[in-house]
């Protein structure tokens, strides 16, 4: 098994960016090549932006909590959240001839991560919503 | 994530954006960019110092442009990094608002003379 990190938020878009700065600085400290890196960057942020503004109705403190793998061919990144029952890969894709008033944040970076990662999957277990990422590091 | 008003001619507002567009970022900066876009002119975005780029980088340029559009003004992105451009054209955001690897080539789609 390569090295790994285990890291926990809350549903806040504050700490949303200081985890993903530490684990931008764990991958270069890990000496991953700039493009993997640019897509966990991308994973985290979009997948998690989503759950945290659209998963929850109430205004209660819930626990995200992101695993990451470096192997020695691949990143394993795994994103588990307690919102909604929401599947990812069944959004629709956006639509990029939409005008520019009608383009959605939500749709876009999903959209993106989608067509960005090597693999992407998608379980509900019980409350928890689980997204695993893989990229490829060659 | 940082913003550079640069000056290369009177018709036109360039920006040369240097760093990472991420969240923490984009919310620190919106502000200060819808402020500098906001001129009343095309605008050229120098991009070949911006590391990265979330959609919600994507979307600060969007409402840019949307307020621009009403004045018919166009907005264009000069020499982007390759996974930056990467994400740019898998967005879809080559549709409105194009990218260019010469300066002169967006000027003239800036309708810049």
């Amino acid at each position: 098994m390569g090295k790994s990190l285990s890291l926990k938020i809350g549903n806040d878009l504050n700490e949303l960016a200081v985890l993903c700065r530490e684990v931008h600085n764990f991958l270069e400290d890990e000496k991953v090549p700039a493009a993997p890196v640019y897509k966990i960057d991308l994973s985290i942020e979009e997948m998690l932006t989503n759950v945290i503004k659209y998963s929850y109705d109430d205004n209660d403190r819930h626990e995200i909590s992101v695993y990451l793998q470096i192997d020695p061919d691949r990143i394993l990144l795994e994103m588990r959240d307690d919102g909604h029952e929401f599947n990812p890969l069944e959004a629709p894709l956006s639509d990029l001839s939409d005008e520019i008033e009608l383009r959605r944040v939500g749709g876009m970076g999903i959209h993106l991560t989608r067509t960005m990662v090597d693999a992407i999957s998608y379980l509900r277990d019980g409350n928890t919503n689980m997204v695993a990422v893989s990229v490829n590091i060659n | 994530m940082e913003i550079k008003q640069l000056n290369i001619d009177d018709k036109l507002t360039c920006l040369a954006l240097t760093g990472s567009l991420d969240l923490g970022s984009v919310m620190a900066v919106k502000s200060e960019f819808a402020r500098l876009a906001a001129s009343g002119k095309p605008v050229l975005l120098e991009m070949s110092g911006v590391t990265f780029i979330a959609s919600c980088g994507m979307q600060m340029v969007l409402s840019a442009l949307k307020r621009m559009n009403t004045a018919e003004l166009k907005m264009a992105v000069l020499n982007p990094q390759p996974m930056v451009k990467t994400a740019w054209e898998i967005a879809g955001m080559m549709i409105v608002v194009p990218v260019f690897t010469d300066q002169a080539s967006a000027l003239e789609y800036l309708n810049i003379k």
